[in-house]
């Protein structure tokens, strides 16, 4: 029964697509009319069809590798030392190659700088391999295109705009296209866009009218016209364009006459169509850039350290090579046995330079590697969790990006969508009102009264239930073995007007309010006779533990804010029952519709709150899309932002995706805060681009907010698991093994700076070469990794369990620049203990019975030994999460 | 329900605990009950440590002579002598006494400091090959400007061996007389080096022959500080000539500080009055003085040493393992009474509510 509910849902498909096409000319400001050709816009594509084209395209040749041959080495080379670690590096290695500078040889740290740049090197060729695969055998697919009065097999990268076209059943369109007919009535042709936007079910396309007769070559090859159309853009459910023919009158055509690249025929024998957008011209390709490179606030915090780090390196350096000026100026003079007959000895340049190789293992250089190891592994370990299988969807959570494991521990506000993201968005028929009777849908009545007929109510009913078989978008597919499967098209959230209808549909009041609407001139027209049947009521339930997931967000303190397309009532229904808001808190409701209005009673609330402004008040904000683009306004900003995180929760409604984006931007700007934007619809997209994590929920909406996510979960209650624990426990980890990081590298090579003291600040290295050279890749490199990938702060069930332990991690208080500065210190406390007790223990050189005395090496690798115990020793002492050093007692 | 998501194989996670993350694991809960014994446990066991260290190095008998200014008979310094002829050599005589007779093997060391064995350029300033025998290798460009001898403006010699340390050893000699017998003290040279240094790092060029040395060291010259070649150090001391030279081997091997010993010789046990140690008495120490350090300041000293099972006289270790016992028992004593007054215990600290401060 309830697929009633759904095929009343589609009825108005055609009119939402219209409603867009009139949204979108609002928002850009164009008029309705058919684009006009005298009026030669920059953004119109004029095609001309039977004739060459005036104007060279992109070729339908289409590329997504990174690199090819040529531009591998430099494209590489300069994605690799835009970090400043490897510039830093590669800098020190030249420095070694200079006679007489280096101290430590001249490839200890050119031989791991190309190890690490091979291992990148490699990676990024394999991915590079697959992508160049796929895009040859995209390319060499054959379609059939109308030349003269023959059809001719030509590969895919070869079609051109203008080109005339035939597509088998079965087969992907090779470009875009418009149909102009098939092989069924009416120019009719069943696509599936599963490639596209991960919707399995059929959709209907049909030519004009007009075209629907050009059914053999000699036809099309006589069919002279040109297409105007938009310049190619990545709106997939959109296209306004025009058909003209010579001496005849214009038709329009809209998205019901796109085929698109990527989109596959069904059910159809063949169609013909002209190519308009090829290659990377497409919607498609248009759709698929490469997401924003996000970084965590983790990885900044560390960036800027290191270049703390740097300073203090050169501090050291510049100490060191004044001391030797110094030392040289009163001693080398009279020192026979130094006298080596060149300035460099005593040059203070040279000697700075010396310094800076000799200190700088000071900045880990096996850091990056390791951290992106642990960050695979980690992104792995979520992908792998049990606990957030869903078993109805058959979907794992999913790390599309490993980069932001560790910024999911610190999220302070939750941005997310409504429909798909807390409910289910599977519309259940409940419910239908005819003629003043409201039948269920779990008693016959409906049933018995169609039976029995007779009465106006009975004639309305049987009315009601025509209608609602006739007019949808569900399409019978026969299978193989038989048997009939409905294709029924979900509902598709372009646009947040749509939710809006949408919910008119739940709210079954579509008739009478679709006239508030601003609806296009032809929709009103037809709808202005409607007779109103009756209506059906449909339910949309919330997602299993919903109101439990942010209970206990809120007890994490983190703040949930939901912006939705839908209309304020339901939003704030559905913030109602789950829980985000209760019955005890203040609504503070701002609907404006106008600027002056909207910055007064945003500067009367501010006043209201007066010095609770800016911390957590027992209130709701609720705002809706028109008021919230004044509210984002320039001069209104802030306030409006102070009054935002004044509240414990924040519900816009009525919003359109860009303004969901605004929204985590006035979030990103005005706050340190991290922002986790989630959703499951195409219209969140960008807001979960803009935000710091984006998490995708795989639902019943396609693939376009996972495809653009950085983690994506099947249902929302799963965001608690992959915040709570793998958030912290990456976080934890991350921390540990950074600061660890520096920790065991600050540890031993400030001991260089301690011998530098006695060895006549010549930069002579107390440690043996291979110890120095194998210090970060065997003898330290366990620890960092153990740290990374198996430290474990407190049980999964702890942290579920007491969300407050979840403020640890947000607060970042594992990790800033006090914490960061104390290891430090803490690492030259040690350095200072490790080297003075074994240097005045060895003070006397005869370390044995035998009365040999063992010399620097003696002293320098018995250092480097309790430097490496220590460190092991150090790494228990902090896998436990009970950090000493500081007094930060164990949480669990 | 995305369709067909029936016919897709599960996706469903094995499950295994690795992947989930459930592997047992332990982790140490520092608490009062487990740190205070700690502390007492390691203060309790350093004392004694220390202890047993500082008798071993009490037990070591030590005997130092700083000889820097010593004098010859007709009172001017040796080390003035030396500065006014360099290259020349001085002798000059020191009266000392033993009070103890001492048991055990003696060591004679020589001293420096001031002396920076441990510079960067002296460090590398040595060729590795060479010292193992390819005397007729360019010598390391390390070595500069210890490399070459120029014997003419276009002929030029490498130096066997190369290098600012080979160029700088120290080439004073002690002679001691137990003025109780009037006899030279008997000194062994051998067994001064490491084995590994003997047998890995230093060899003879082969054809070496003890009874024509010079012959495989030909078209080579000596270190310019040198008074004779490489091939007559340990002359007439079989397998201590030449690049094996103990003495030689011992100078290679660079201290860690400026102020260092190393090994002269070993007291032969194979004499009167030193057959179980060093007989108390007095001694007169001849020097044969050639090795400059006035100049920057350094000073030279004769020591004369037993050893420990942990080898020279260093109290130092011993102290620290006292102090540092005494400090953890200190600190766990503050720690006792820090818990005793606003101490928790482990039930309220594990019991953590939503509630509880942290």
């Amino acid at each position: 029964m309830n697929v009633v509910g759904r095929y009343l849902g589609n009825v108005g498909d055609w009119i939402q697509t219209r409603l867009l096409r009139d949204i979108r000319q609002e928002e850009d400001g164009t008029s309705s009319a058919p684009p006009d050709p005298q009026a030669a816009h920059a953004d119109l594509r004029v095609v001309f069809v039977n004739r060459p084209q005036p104007e060279k395209y992109t070729s339908n040749r289409v590329s997504t590798a990174k690199y090819n041959l040529i531009s591998f080495l430099p494209l590489f080379l300069f994605e690799q030392f835009r970090r400043y670690s490897n510039c830093f590096f590669l800098f020190i290695a030249l420095l070694q190659q200079i006679p007489d500078v280096s101290p430590t040889g001249r490839y200890t740290t050119l031989m791991p700088l190309l190890f690490i740049l091979f291992i990148s090197a490699i990676k990024e060729i394999i991915e590079d391999i697959r992508r160049h695969a796929a895009d040859r055998r995209v390319n060499v697919q054959e379609v059939e295109v109308l030349k003269g009065y023959h059809w001719q097999w030509i590969r895919w990268s070869k079609l051109k705009v203008g080109d005339m076209v035939r597509v088998r059943n079965d087969s992907l369109f090779p470009a875009d296209l418009v149909l102009l007919s098939s092989s069924e009535p009416n120019a009719m042709a069943y696509v599936e866009t599963s490639n596209l936007d991960g919707e399995t079910n059929l959709k209907v396309r049909q030519g004009l009218a007009h075209t629907s007769k050009l059914l053999e070559p000699k036809d099309l090859n006589r069919f002279v016209c040109t297409v105007e159309c938009e310049s190619p853009n990545r709106h997939l459910y959109e296209f306004v364009g025009t058909l003209r023919e010579l001496g005849k009158p214009a038709h329009s055509l809209g998205p019901q006459q796109m085929l698109l690249r990527g989109a596959k025929l069904r059910n159809t024998m063949w169609v013909f169509g002209i190519v308009i957008y090829t290659g990377h011209d497409t919607k498609l390709m248009k759709n698929s850039s490469f997401p924003p490179l996000k970084r965590s606030t983790v990885d900044k915090v560390t960036n800027g350290q290191i270049l703390w780090l740097f300073f203090l390196l050169i501090v050291i350096c510049v100490i060191s090579a004044v001391a030797s000026e110094i030392w040289s100026a009163s001693y080398l003079s009279s020192a026979w046995y130094l006298r080596f007959d060149d300035i460099v000895i005593s040059n203070f340049g040279f000697n700075l330079l010396t310094f800076i190789i000799l200190y700088n293992n000071l900045i880990p250089i096996s850091l990056q590697v390791t951290i992106e190891v642990v960050r695979l592994i980690q992104a792995t370990m979520i992908n792998y969790d049990v606990e957030m299988y869903h078993e109805e969807s058959n979907m794992c959570a999913m790390a599309r990006t490993s980069n932001l494991n560790e910024e999911l521990g610190q999220v302070k506000y939750i941005l997310s969508d409504k429909t798909g993201t807390l409910t289910k968005n599977v519309m259940e028929y409940k419910k239908c009102s005819v003629a003043g009777n409201v039948y269920h849908v779990d008693d016959d009545a409906l049933s018995k009264r169609l039976k029995e007929g007779g009465g106006s109510d009975a004639i309305l009913l049987k009315e009601f239930m025509t209608l609602l078989a006739v007019c949808h978008t569900v399409i019978p597919e026969i299978d193989s073995l038989g048997e009939i499967k409905y294709q029924a098209a979900s509902p598709e959230i372009p646009d947040a007007r749509y939710d809006e209808w949408k919910q008119r549909m739940e709210e079954a009041r579509l008739s009478m309010h679709m006239r508030e609407q601003k609806v296009a001139d032809a929709a009103e027209l037809i709808e202005k006779d409607l007779v109103l049947l009756g209506a059906t009521g449909i339910e949309d339930k919330l997602q299993d533990q919903v109101p439990e997931t942010i209970a206990a967000f809120l007890l994490a303190n983190i703040h949930v804010w939901i912006l939705t397309g839908d209309k304020q009532e339901t939003a704030i229904n559905i913030a109602y029952s789950c829980k985000l808001i209760d019955p005890t808190m203040a609504l503070l409701i701002v609907n404006e519709d106008s600027l002056d209005a909207t910055r007064e009673t945003l500067l009367k609330h501010v006043h209201e709150f007066g010095e609770h402004l800016k911390r957590e008040n027992h209130c709701a904000l609720v705002i809706d899309g028109r008021t919230l683009k004044y509210a984002l306004s320039h001069d209104m900003r802030t306030d409006f932002l102070d009054l935002c995180v004044s509240c414990r929760a924040v519900v816009c409604c009525r919003v359109s995706p860009i303004q969901k984006a605004e929204v985590v931007d006035l979030l990103v700007q005005g706050t340190n805060a991290v922002t986790l934007a989630v959703g499951d619809g195409a219209n969140d997209v960008a807001m979960i681009q803009r935000a710091h994590v984006g998490v995708g929920v795989s639902g019943q909406e396609g693939m376009q907010a996972v495809c653009n996510s950085d983690y994506a979960v099947a249902q929302f209650r799963f965001l608690r698991k992959l915040l709570f624990v793998h958030g912290n426990w990456c976080y934890h980890r991350m921390c540990k093994l950074i600061l660890y990081s520096f920790y065991k590298n600050i540890c031993l090579y400030v001991i260089e700076l301690w011998y530098a003291i006695w060895s006549a600040w010549s930069g002579q290295t107390l440690f043996e070469r291979w110890c120095i050279g194998l210090y970060n890749v065997l003898f330290t490199a366990a620890p960092p990794l153990a740290l990374g990938l198996f430290d474990r702060v407190s049980t999964a069930e702890t942290m579920l369990k007491y969300p407050v332990l979840y403020k640890m991690s947000q607060e970042s208080q594992f990790f800033n620049f006090r914490i960061f500065w104390l290891w430090v210190i803490n690492a030259l406390a040690h350095s200072i203990v490790l080297f003075w007790l074994p240097a005045w223990a060895m003070a006397h050189d005869v370390m044995w019975p035998n009365g040999k005395e063992g010399g620097y090496l003696m002293l320098g690798n018995s250092v480097y030994t309790y430097v490496v115990v220590t460190l092991i020793q150090y790494f228990y002492q902090e896998q436990s999460g009970v950090d000493l050093a500081f007094g930060q007692s164990p949480v669990r | 329900m995305p369709n067909g998501a029936n016919n897709r194989p599960s996706m469903r996670p094995r499950g295994r605990a690795i992947e989930q993350q459930r592997l047992p694991a332990w982790q140490p809960i520092l608490t009062a009950g487990t740190v205070l014994p700690t502390f007492f446990v390691i203060g309790i066991a350093f004392i004694p440590v220390g202890v047993g260290l500082l008798y071993f190095s009490n037990g070591v008998q030590h005997f130092e002579l700083d000889y820097t200014y010593c004098k010859t008979s007709d009172g001017k310094t040796c080390a003035d002598k030396i500065a006014e002829a360099p290259g020349s050599s001085c002798e000059c005589k020191i009266q000392f006494n033993i009070t103890d007779s001492w048991k055990g093997k003696v060591y004679v060391y020589y001293g420096l400091t001031n002396f920076y064995q441990n510079h960067r350029r002296y460090v590398k300033s040595r060729d590795d090959f060479q010292l193992l025998g390819d005397v007729k290798k360019t010598p390391d460009q390390e070595c500069r400007p210890f490399a070459f001898q120029s014997l003419n403006a276009t002929y030029k010699e490498p130096i066997v061996p190369c290098g600012a340390i080979a160029n700088s050893m120290f080439n004073d000699t002690f002679q001691i007389t137990f003025s109780n017998s009037g006899k030279e003290v008997k000194l062994l040279k051998t067994g001064l080096a490491w084995e590994s240094d003997k047998r890995i790092k230093f060899a003879n060029p082969s054809g070496f022959d003890p009874a024509n040395a010079s012959g495989v060291f030909l078209k080579t010259q000596k270190p310019i500080n040198w008074q004779k070649p490489i091939y007559n150090l340990g002359l007439n001391e079989p397998g201590n000539q030449g690049l094996v030279n103990e003495d030689f081997i011992v100078w290679m091997r660079n201290a860690a500080f400026p102020n260092f010993r190393k090994l002269y010789a070993i007291v032969s046990d194979d004499q009167e009055f030193f057959r179980y140690g060093f007989a108390a008495g007095n001694y007169e120490l001849t020097v044969s003085y050639t090795f400059p350090v006035t100049k920057f300041d350094g000073t030279k000293r004769l020591m004369l040493s037993t050893t420990s099972l942990l080898g020279g006289k260093n109290p130092f270790l011993g102290i620290a393992y006292i102090v540092v016992g005494c400090l953890f028992l200190v600190t766990g004593i503050v720690f006792i009474f820090v818990h005793i007054k606003y101490g928790k215990t482990t039930q309220e600290m594990i019991s953590v509510t939503p509630q509880t401060p942290y």
